[in-house]
């Protein structure tokens, strides 16, 4: 491959080790997903303009959360890792292209993250193990304090929207975002048919959105 | 299950496909279809966007995991091979740029092509006739042989090669069975970083040799975006793409 050789050894290097540094300030640090003070859209245009120290403090900031979320997708940290890493690599790449007038960088980068994640996670082929144990707890939208969050009121709406939706269409919206299932994965799992589980996601994506417009 | 005329309404709302894609349940050609709407369609990225930003709000249960120091030596190495080869990325993007860079954008494609490619980098390195990739690469460090692997969300449609020398000519093989419709052609354009995008030429039926003597020296090289679009019979009259992308994939040296 043409990549694969130095990679491999990357890998293989990094399981020897067992042990995991934190980087320089992370964990401390967080970004505000606020649109009127979009740090993370800040920095990325600052990426744009050839700033690497904006890279790192983006990097910084989010890689701790993104890992979270990549790590969960695809059920294994090192591919969590390569997903991470492609993931920096591509906002680094991409930053001209971010538009603020869309949304927030925040958004904008775990967008990037999780379509990475998913592509991984079809070419790999693995299952991300489900834990009910933590499906409630992703359940519970707001409940834990995660780096950086989006504005309280934004979480608030969200949570409370959530909670108006069925269960069976909570569930899968939750298994498809944070797990990075596909519909018939879900339908796999809840063991049903894989037109009901297109319709609750869809019928709860429609419900979500009047819920958060209203 | 049963159909009821409210699903069905749904199922065609854009906004909701919007959704479907930011949730990341829309796969496969569905994908492909919907990204290739996304590159002209500035309202249905306001849509993605919308969606992603209120979906984040799901990531609150998750927990962050602390990444190992060597992670952001990688990303940083990773930054450094491709700035050797790519400039830095500017903000002054022409608006075809901007649209077409948006297909690398939404899919992050580069890197699903370069695992593509490799499948396919022995196979098509026969048919296009190198005397001998592998003397190439080590003997003529300036003219190494890059491969690309245009796909159409994930099913490899056309193989580049430009062998040995960035002066090509540059090889397209089919490998997808797929050909322009009739009375429209597809050509074929590199894209390097923000700039414009420039036309190497109309792809014909079977493989197609394009020379590249009029282009820009070291055009093509590892990085590279190419990207195949749907134009008028003969190519774009504009000498810019006109008509929508259908194929992309990214440059990188052969083995």
């Amino acid at each position: 491959m043409v990549r694969g050789g130095p990679r491999v050894r990357e890998w293989v290097t990094a399981v020897a080790s067992t042990e995991f540094d934190t980087p320089e300030g992370a964990g401390r640090a967080s970004l505000s997903a606020d649109p009127a003070t979009d740090d993370a859209g800040r920095l990325i245009l600052r990426c744009a303009a050839g700033e690497r120290a904006a890279l790192h403090t983006l990097y910084t900031a989010m890689a701790p959360m993104l890992l979270g979320l990549a790590a969960r997708m695809l059920g294994d940290r090192r591919l969590g890792e390569e997903a991470v890493q492609d993931c920096f690599v591509q906002v680094w790449r991409n930053a001209a292209q971010f538009d603020p007038a869309l949304g927030g960088g925040r958004s904008w980068m775990i967008g990037i993250l999780r379509f990475r994640a998913i592509d991984l996670r079809e070419s790999e082929r693995r299952r991300a193990p489900i834990n009910p144990m933590e499906m409630e707890a992703a359940d519970q939208a707001g409940a834990l304090g995660a780096t950086p969050p989006p504005p309280m009121d934004d979480r608030m709406a969200l949570r409370h929207c959530l909670g108006q939706l069925k269960d069976a269409a909570r569930h899968s919206i939750m298994m498809a975002y944070v797990e990075g299932c596909s519909h018939a994965e879900i339908a796999e799992r809840l063991d049903q048919p894989l037109g009901t589980v297109k319709s609750w996601i869809l019928r709860g994506l429609a419900s979500l959105r009047e819920c958060l417009e209203r | 299950m049963t159909r009821n005329p409210r699903s069905d309404q749904d199922a065609q709302d854009p906004d909701l496909l919007a959704a479907e894609y930011a949730l990341g349940t829309l796969r496969g050609d569905a994908r492909a279809a919907f990204e290739r709407d996304l590159t002209g369609n500035p309202a249905l990225r306001a849509s993605v966007a919308r969606w992603q930003e209120r979906l984040s709000g799901l990531l609150t249960g998750v927990e962050p995991v602390t990444p190992p120091t060597e992670l952001w030596t990688r990303i940083l190495q990773t930054v450094d091979e491709a700035e050797t080869v790519t400039p830095p990325p500017t903000r002054k993007l022409s608006r075809a740029a901007r649209l077409w860079n948006a297909v690398a954008l939404w899919r992050g494609l580069s890197l699903t092509a370069v695992a593509a490619a490799c499948a396919l980098a022995v196979m098509i390195t026969r048919p296009v006739g190198t005397p001998d990739p592998s003397v190439t690469s080590t003997q003529q460090p300036r003219g190494r042989t890059v491969i690309a692997v245009l796909q159409d969300g994930g099913r490899a449609v056309f193989a580049v090669q430009v062998a040995g020398s960035d002066r090509g000519p540059a090889s397209i093989t089919p490998v997808g069975g797929e050909s322009a419709p009739a009375g429209r052609s597809y050509e074929l354009w590199a894209i390097e970083g923000a700039a414009a995008p420039v036309s190497l030429g109309v792809v014909g039926t079977g493989v197609t040799r394009l020379p590249l003597e009029h282009l820009p020296p070291n055009l093509l090289r590892p990085g590279v975006l190419l990207a195949i679009s749907l134009e008028p019979m003969g190519g774009s009259p504009t000498g810019a793409p006109t008509g929508p992308v259908l194929f992309t994939g990214t440059l990188v040296e052969a083995l």
